[in-house]
Protein backbone atom coordinates (compact mmCIF):
# COMPACT_ATOMS: atom_id res chain seq x y z
CA UNK A 1 0.00 0.00 0.00
CA UNK A 2 1.56 3.27 -1.04
CA UNK A 3 1.43 6.63 0.75
CA UNK A 4 -1.45 8.02 -1.32
CA UNK A 5 -3.64 4.91 -0.74
CA UNK A 6 -2.91 5.02 3.02
CA UNK A 7 -3.78 8.70 3.04
CA UNK A 8 -7.04 8.04 1.14
CA UNK A 9 -8.01 5.31 3.65
CA UNK A 10 -7.28 7.61 6.57
CA UNK A 11 -9.42 10.42 5.06
CA UNK A 12 -12.30 7.96 4.36
CA UNK A 13 -12.23 6.79 8.00
CA UNK A 14 -12.25 10.39 9.26
CA UNK A 15 -15.19 11.22 6.94
CA UNK A 16 -17.15 8.13 8.13
CA UNK A 17 -16.53 9.28 11.72
CA UNK A 18 -17.78 12.76 10.79
CA UNK A 19 -20.98 11.37 9.19
CA UNK A 20 -21.59 9.20 12.23
CA UNK A 21 -21.17 12.26 14.52
CA UNK A 22 -23.50 14.33 12.29
CA UNK A 23 -26.20 11.61 12.25
CA UNK A 24 -25.86 11.14 16.02
CA UNK A 25 -26.40 14.90 16.44
CA UNK A 26 -22.95 15.32 18.12
CA UNK A 27 -22.21 18.82 16.68
CA UNK A 28 -19.12 19.39 18.84
CA UNK A 29 -17.35 16.24 17.59
CA UNK A 30 -18.39 16.99 13.95
CA UNK A 31 -17.00 20.59 13.99
CA UNK A 32 -13.74 19.56 15.67
CA UNK A 33 -13.26 16.68 13.20
CA UNK A 34 -13.92 18.92 10.14
CA UNK A 35 -11.42 21.56 11.42
CA UNK A 36 -8.74 18.90 11.89
CA UNK A 37 -9.30 17.60 8.35
CA UNK A 38 -8.94 21.09 6.75
CA UNK A 39 -5.86 21.91 8.83
CA UNK A 40 -4.16 18.70 7.72
CA UNK A 41 -4.86 19.62 4.11
CA UNK A 42 -3.28 23.11 4.46
CA UNK A 43 -0.24 21.73 6.25
CA UNK A 44 0.32 19.28 3.39
CA UNK A 45 0.34 22.13 0.87
CA UNK A 46 2.85 24.15 2.95
CA UNK A 47 5.08 21.14 3.30
CA UNK A 48 5.10 20.66 -0.48
CA UNK A 49 5.99 24.33 -1.16
CA UNK A 50 8.78 24.17 1.42
CA UNK A 51 10.16 20.97 -0.14
CA UNK A 52 10.16 22.53 -3.65
CA UNK A 53 11.90 25.65 -2.35
CA UNK A 54 14.58 23.56 -0.65
CA UNK A 55 15.14 21.52 -3.83
CA UNK A 56 15.48 24.61 -6.05
CA UNK A 57 17.88 26.24 -3.63
CA UNK A 58 19.95 23.05 -3.52
CA UNK A 59 20.01 22.83 -7.32
CA UNK A 60 21.16 26.45 -7.63
CA UNK A 61 23.85 25.88 -5.01
CA UNK A 62 25.07 22.76 -6.77
CA UNK A 63 25.42 24.68 -10.02
CA UNK A 64 27.17 27.55 -8.17
CA UNK A 65 25.22 29.75 -10.54
CA UNK A 66 24.66 32.67 -8.24
CA UNK A 67 28.39 32.92 -7.66
CA UNK A 68 29.26 32.58 -11.33
CA UNK A 69 26.64 35.02 -12.52
CA UNK A 70 27.71 37.55 -9.90
CA UNK A 71 31.26 37.25 -11.15
CA UNK A 72 30.20 37.63 -14.77
CA UNK A 73 27.95 40.63 -14.13
CA UNK A 74 30.19 42.30 -11.57
CA UNK A 75 33.66 41.84 -13.02
CA UNK A 76 33.83 40.18 -16.38
CA UNK A 77 31.33 42.27 -18.34
CA UNK A 78 32.76 45.66 -17.21
CA UNK A 79 36.20 44.23 -18.00
CA UNK A 80 35.06 43.20 -21.49
CA UNK A 81 33.56 46.64 -22.07
CA UNK A 82 36.83 48.25 -21.07
CA UNK A 83 38.77 45.95 -23.38
CA UNK A 84 36.53 46.73 -26.34
CA UNK A 85 36.91 50.46 -25.66
CA UNK A 86 40.64 49.91 -25.83
CA UNK A 87 40.30 48.05 -29.15
CA UNK A 88 38.46 51.09 -30.49
CA UNK A 89 41.26 53.41 -29.36
CA UNK A 90 44.03 51.18 -30.74
CA UNK A 91 42.39 50.71 -34.14
CA UNK A 92 41.58 54.42 -34.48
CA UNK A 93 45.13 55.41 -33.59
CA UNK A 94 46.57 52.87 -36.04
CA UNK A 95 44.29 54.08 -38.83
CA UNK A 96 45.41 57.69 -38.30
CA UNK A 97 49.06 56.63 -38.12
CA UNK A 98 48.65 54.74 -41.41
CA UNK A 99 47.01 57.76 -43.04
CA UNK A 100 49.83 60.03 -41.77
CA UNK A 101 52.40 57.71 -43.34
CA UNK A 102 50.47 57.62 -46.60
CA UNK A 103 50.59 61.43 -46.61
CA UNK A 104 54.36 61.26 -46.08
CA UNK A 105 54.73 58.81 -48.95
CA UNK A 106 52.76 61.20 -51.17
CA UNK A 107 55.29 63.99 -50.53
CA UNK A 108 58.05 61.56 -51.54
CA UNK A 109 56.39 61.14 -54.94
CA UNK A 110 56.41 64.95 -55.32
CA UNK A 111 60.21 64.89 -54.81
CA UNK A 112 60.60 62.08 -57.32
CA UNK A 113 58.53 63.99 -59.88
CA UNK A 114 60.87 66.99 -59.42
CA UNK A 115 63.83 64.69 -60.12
CA UNK A 116 62.17 63.48 -63.32
CA UNK A 117 61.79 67.11 -64.44
CA UNK A 118 65.49 67.72 -63.77
CA UNK A 119 66.31 64.71 -65.94
CA UNK A 120 64.28 66.25 -68.77
CA UNK A 121 66.30 69.45 -68.43
CA UNK A 122 69.54 67.44 -68.40
CA UNK A 123 68.40 65.68 -71.58
CA UNK A 124 67.92 69.08 -73.28
CA UNK A 125 71.42 70.22 -72.23
CA UNK A 126 72.87 66.95 -73.46
CA UNK A 127 71.46 67.67 -76.90
CA UNK A 128 73.28 71.06 -76.74
CA UNK A 129 76.42 69.11 -75.75
CA UNK A 130 76.85 71.04 -72.44
CA UNK A 131 78.38 68.02 -70.73
CA UNK A 132 79.69 69.81 -67.63
CA UNK A 133 76.20 71.08 -66.67
CA UNK A 134 74.69 67.66 -67.38
CA UNK A 135 77.17 66.04 -65.00
CA UNK A 136 76.18 68.52 -62.20
CA UNK A 137 72.49 67.91 -62.82
CA UNK A 138 72.84 64.14 -62.86
CA UNK A 139 74.65 64.40 -59.53
CA UNK A 140 71.73 66.40 -58.09
CA UNK A 141 69.17 63.95 -59.41
CA UNK A 142 71.16 61.09 -57.96
CA UNK A 143 71.12 62.83 -54.51
CA UNK A 144 67.37 63.50 -54.73
CA UNK A 145 66.48 59.95 -55.72
CA UNK A 146 68.74 58.50 -53.06
CA UNK A 147 67.08 60.70 -50.41
CA UNK A 148 63.57 59.97 -51.60
CA UNK A 149 64.05 56.22 -51.81
CA UNK A 150 65.42 56.31 -48.24
CA UNK A 151 62.32 58.19 -47.08
CA UNK A 152 60.04 55.85 -48.94
CA UNK A 153 61.73 52.77 -47.48
CA UNK A 154 61.38 54.01 -43.89
CA UNK A 155 57.78 55.13 -44.49
CA UNK A 156 56.88 51.72 -45.85
CA UNK A 157 58.45 49.86 -42.92
CA UNK A 158 56.60 52.12 -40.46
CA UNK A 159 53.45 51.50 -42.43
CA UNK A 160 53.94 47.76 -42.01
CA UNK A 161 54.67 48.22 -38.31
CA UNK A 162 51.50 50.25 -37.83
CA UNK A 163 49.53 47.06 -38.58
CA UNK A 164 50.65 45.53 -35.26
CA UNK A 165 47.38 46.77 -33.74
CA UNK A 166 45.67 43.81 -35.46
CA UNK A 167 47.54 41.41 -33.18
CA UNK A 168 46.55 43.29 -30.01
CA UNK A 169 42.97 43.94 -31.10
CA UNK A 170 42.60 40.33 -32.25
CA UNK A 171 43.77 38.92 -28.91
CA UNK A 172 41.43 41.20 -26.95
CA UNK A 173 38.45 40.36 -29.13
CA UNK A 174 39.17 36.63 -28.69
CA UNK A 175 39.02 37.05 -24.91
CA UNK A 176 35.72 38.87 -25.15
CA UNK A 177 34.32 36.11 -27.38
CA UNK A 178 35.28 33.56 -24.70
CA UNK A 179 33.53 35.65 -22.04
CA UNK A 180 30.38 35.90 -24.13
CA UNK A 181 30.41 32.11 -24.58
CA UNK A 182 30.72 31.65 -20.77
CA UNK A 183 27.81 34.00 -20.14
CA UNK A 184 25.75 32.09 -22.71
CA UNK A 185 26.50 28.74 -21.02
CA UNK A 186 25.69 30.11 -17.55
CA UNK A 187 22.40 31.59 -18.74
CA UNK A 188 21.41 28.34 -20.47
CA UNK A 189 22.10 26.39 -17.24
CA UNK A 190 20.04 28.91 -15.30
CA UNK A 191 17.16 28.46 -17.73
CA UNK A 192 17.31 24.67 -17.38
CA UNK A 193 17.58 24.85 -13.56
CA UNK A 194 14.58 27.14 -13.34
CA UNK A 195 12.64 24.59 -15.42
CA UNK A 196 11.58 27.18 -17.95
CA UNK A 197 13.00 25.06 -20.74
CA UNK A 198 14.17 26.53 -23.97
CA UNK A 199 11.65 28.31 -26.06
CA UNK A 200 12.06 28.18 -29.79
CA UNK A 201 15.45 29.57 -30.73
CA UNK A 202 15.31 33.13 -31.97
CA UNK A 203 16.46 33.59 -35.54
CA UNK A 204 18.83 36.43 -34.68
CA UNK A 205 20.61 36.27 -31.31
CA UNK A 206 20.57 40.05 -30.96
CA UNK A 207 17.28 41.44 -32.18
CA UNK A 208 17.59 44.89 -33.70
CA UNK A 209 15.78 47.37 -31.51
CA UNK A 210 12.89 49.19 -33.02
CA UNK A 211 14.28 51.59 -35.62
CA UNK A 212 17.86 50.41 -35.10
CA UNK A 213 19.93 49.80 -38.22
CA UNK A 214 21.37 46.35 -38.95
CA UNK A 215 24.92 47.80 -39.18
CA UNK A 216 27.88 46.37 -41.11
CA UNK A 217 27.18 42.97 -42.62
CA UNK A 218 29.09 40.07 -41.01
CA UNK A 219 29.41 36.97 -43.23
CA UNK A 220 27.21 34.13 -41.93
CA UNK A 221 25.15 36.41 -39.65
CA UNK A 222 21.59 37.50 -40.35
CA UNK A 223 19.92 38.02 -43.71
CA UNK A 224 22.14 38.18 -46.81
CA UNK A 225 23.66 41.61 -47.41
CA UNK A 226 23.70 43.39 -50.74
CA UNK A 227 26.99 43.82 -52.59
CA UNK A 228 27.77 47.08 -54.41
CA UNK A 229 26.57 45.34 -57.60
CA UNK A 230 23.26 44.29 -55.95
CA UNK A 231 22.79 47.86 -54.73
CA UNK A 232 23.46 49.23 -58.22
CA UNK A 233 20.96 46.77 -59.77
CA UNK A 234 18.34 47.58 -57.15
CA UNK A 235 18.73 51.33 -57.68
CA UNK A 236 18.65 50.85 -61.46
CA UNK A 237 15.36 48.92 -61.11
CA UNK A 238 13.99 51.89 -59.13
CA UNK A 239 14.91 54.21 -61.98
CA UNK A 240 18.28 55.49 -60.72
CA UNK B 1 32.43 68.35 -63.56
CA UNK B 2 33.77 71.38 -61.69
CA UNK B 3 36.85 70.31 -59.73
CA UNK B 4 36.50 73.38 -57.52
CA UNK B 5 33.00 72.51 -56.33
CA UNK B 6 32.52 72.64 -52.56
CA UNK B 7 31.96 69.20 -51.01
CA UNK B 8 30.77 68.35 -47.47
CA UNK B 9 31.87 64.98 -46.06
CA UNK B 10 29.70 63.79 -43.13
CA UNK B 11 30.85 60.79 -41.04
CA UNK B 12 31.19 60.23 -37.28
CA UNK B 13 34.56 58.44 -37.70
CA UNK B 14 37.41 60.87 -38.28
CA UNK B 15 39.46 58.16 -40.07
CA UNK B 16 36.64 57.60 -42.56
CA UNK B 17 36.33 61.36 -43.23
CA UNK B 18 40.06 61.46 -43.86
CA UNK B 19 39.95 58.49 -46.24
CA UNK B 20 37.06 59.97 -48.25
CA UNK B 21 38.85 63.35 -48.31
CA UNK B 22 42.06 61.70 -49.60
CA UNK B 23 40.17 59.82 -52.30
CA UNK B 24 38.40 63.00 -53.38
CA UNK B 25 41.79 64.78 -53.49
CA UNK B 26 43.11 62.01 -55.76
CA UNK B 27 40.17 62.69 -58.07
CA UNK B 28 41.09 66.39 -58.08
CA UNK B 29 38.50 67.69 -55.59
CA UNK B 30 40.24 69.67 -52.87
CA UNK B 31 37.51 72.10 -51.75
CA UNK B 32 36.23 69.77 -49.02
CA UNK B 33 34.74 70.47 -45.56
CA UNK B 34 33.90 67.93 -42.83
CA UNK B 35 31.09 67.37 -40.31
CA UNK B 36 30.76 64.55 -37.76
CA UNK B 37 26.96 64.06 -37.96
CA UNK B 38 23.77 65.55 -39.39
CA UNK B 39 23.40 68.05 -36.57
CA UNK B 40 26.84 69.52 -37.32
CA UNK B 41 26.32 69.33 -41.08
CA UNK B 42 22.92 71.07 -41.18
CA UNK B 43 23.96 74.62 -40.16
CA UNK B 44 26.93 74.39 -42.58
CA UNK B 45 24.61 73.37 -45.42
CA UNK B 46 22.03 75.99 -44.44
CA UNK B 47 24.72 78.68 -44.65
CA UNK B 48 24.94 77.72 -48.33
CA UNK B 49 27.75 77.25 -50.83
CA UNK B 50 27.92 73.43 -50.91
CA UNK B 51 27.60 71.74 -54.30
CA UNK B 52 27.73 68.13 -53.14
CA UNK B 53 27.25 66.06 -49.93
CA UNK B 54 28.88 62.70 -49.14
CA UNK B 55 27.29 61.23 -46.00
CA UNK B 56 27.41 58.13 -43.81
CA UNK B 57 24.04 56.74 -42.62
CA UNK B 58 24.51 55.51 -39.05
CA UNK B 59 25.71 58.44 -36.91
CA UNK B 60 24.84 59.62 -33.41
CA UNK B 61 22.78 62.80 -33.27
CA UNK B 62 21.24 63.18 -36.71
CA UNK B 63 21.63 60.19 -39.06
CA UNK B 64 22.49 60.47 -42.74
CA UNK B 65 18.99 59.47 -43.88
CA UNK B 66 17.44 62.21 -41.71
CA UNK B 67 19.96 64.72 -43.05
CA UNK B 68 19.05 63.66 -46.61
CA UNK B 69 15.31 64.11 -45.89
CA UNK B 70 15.99 67.50 -44.30
CA UNK B 71 17.98 68.64 -47.34
CA UNK B 72 15.24 67.47 -49.76
CA UNK B 73 12.57 69.25 -47.70
CA UNK B 74 14.42 72.57 -47.86
CA UNK B 75 13.52 74.97 -50.69
CA UNK B 76 16.99 76.58 -50.83
CA UNK B 77 19.27 73.53 -50.85
CA UNK B 78 16.76 70.77 -51.73
CA UNK B 79 18.45 69.96 -55.05
CA UNK B 80 21.98 69.42 -53.64
CA UNK B 81 23.20 66.00 -54.83
CA UNK B 82 23.76 63.54 -51.95
CA UNK B 83 25.91 60.40 -52.08
CA UNK B 84 25.35 57.89 -49.26
CA UNK B 85 28.48 55.95 -48.21
CA UNK B 86 27.44 53.41 -45.60
CA UNK B 87 27.93 49.94 -44.13
CA UNK B 88 24.15 49.40 -44.23
CA UNK B 89 23.82 46.73 -46.89
CA UNK B 90 20.23 45.52 -46.50
CA UNK B 91 17.75 45.84 -49.37
CA UNK B 92 15.29 47.75 -47.17
CA UNK B 93 17.90 50.41 -46.38
CA UNK B 94 18.85 50.89 -50.03
CA UNK B 95 15.17 51.28 -50.98
CA UNK B 96 14.59 53.68 -48.07
CA UNK B 97 17.51 55.85 -49.21
CA UNK B 98 16.23 55.80 -52.81
CA UNK B 99 12.77 56.87 -51.67
CA UNK B 100 14.30 59.68 -49.60
CA UNK B 101 15.92 60.98 -52.80
CA UNK B 102 19.55 59.84 -52.62
CA UNK B 103 21.65 60.35 -55.78
CA UNK B 104 24.06 57.45 -55.21
CA UNK B 105 24.63 54.60 -52.73
CA UNK B 106 28.04 53.13 -51.89
CA UNK B 107 28.44 50.17 -49.52
CA UNK B 108 31.47 50.18 -47.19
CA UNK B 109 34.13 48.93 -47.54
CA UNK B 110 34.51 50.49 -50.98
CA UNK B 111 37.24 51.23 -53.52
CA UNK B 112 38.49 54.48 -55.07
CA UNK B 113 37.17 53.18 -58.40
CA UNK B 114 33.59 52.83 -57.02
CA UNK B 115 33.70 56.39 -55.66
CA UNK B 116 34.87 57.70 -59.03
CA UNK B 117 32.15 55.79 -60.91
CA UNK B 118 29.36 57.07 -58.66
CA UNK B 119 30.60 60.67 -58.82
CA UNK B 120 30.83 60.51 -62.63
CA UNK B 121 27.35 59.02 -62.86
CA UNK B 122 25.75 61.54 -60.50
CA UNK B 123 27.17 64.57 -62.33
CA UNK B 124 26.53 63.07 -65.75
CA UNK B 125 22.84 62.75 -64.78
CA UNK B 126 22.74 66.30 -63.46
CA UNK B 127 24.20 67.63 -66.71
CA UNK B 128 21.71 65.59 -68.75
CA UNK B 129 18.72 66.97 -66.84
CA UNK B 130 20.08 70.53 -66.64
Amino acid sequence: MNATAAHRKEVAETLRGLIAALEAGDDGRFEAGLDALLRAREEGLFANVARLTRELHKAVLELRLDERLAQVAGDEIPDARHRLDYVMQVTEKAAHRTLDLVDQARTVTVGMQAAVERLDEAGALLREADHASVAVMLGEVRETLSDQSGHLRSTLSELAQAQEYQDIAGQIIKRVITLVRNVETALLELLRASGAGLQQRSERPIQALNGELPGPAVPGNGPAAASQEDADDLLASLGF
Amino acid sequence: MDKNMRILVVDDFSTMRRIVKNLLADLGFTNVAEADDGNTAWPMLEAGGFDFVVTDWNMPGMTGIDLLRKIRADARIGKTPVLMVTAEAQRDQIIEAAQAGVNGYIIKPFTAQTLKEKLDKIFQRIEETA
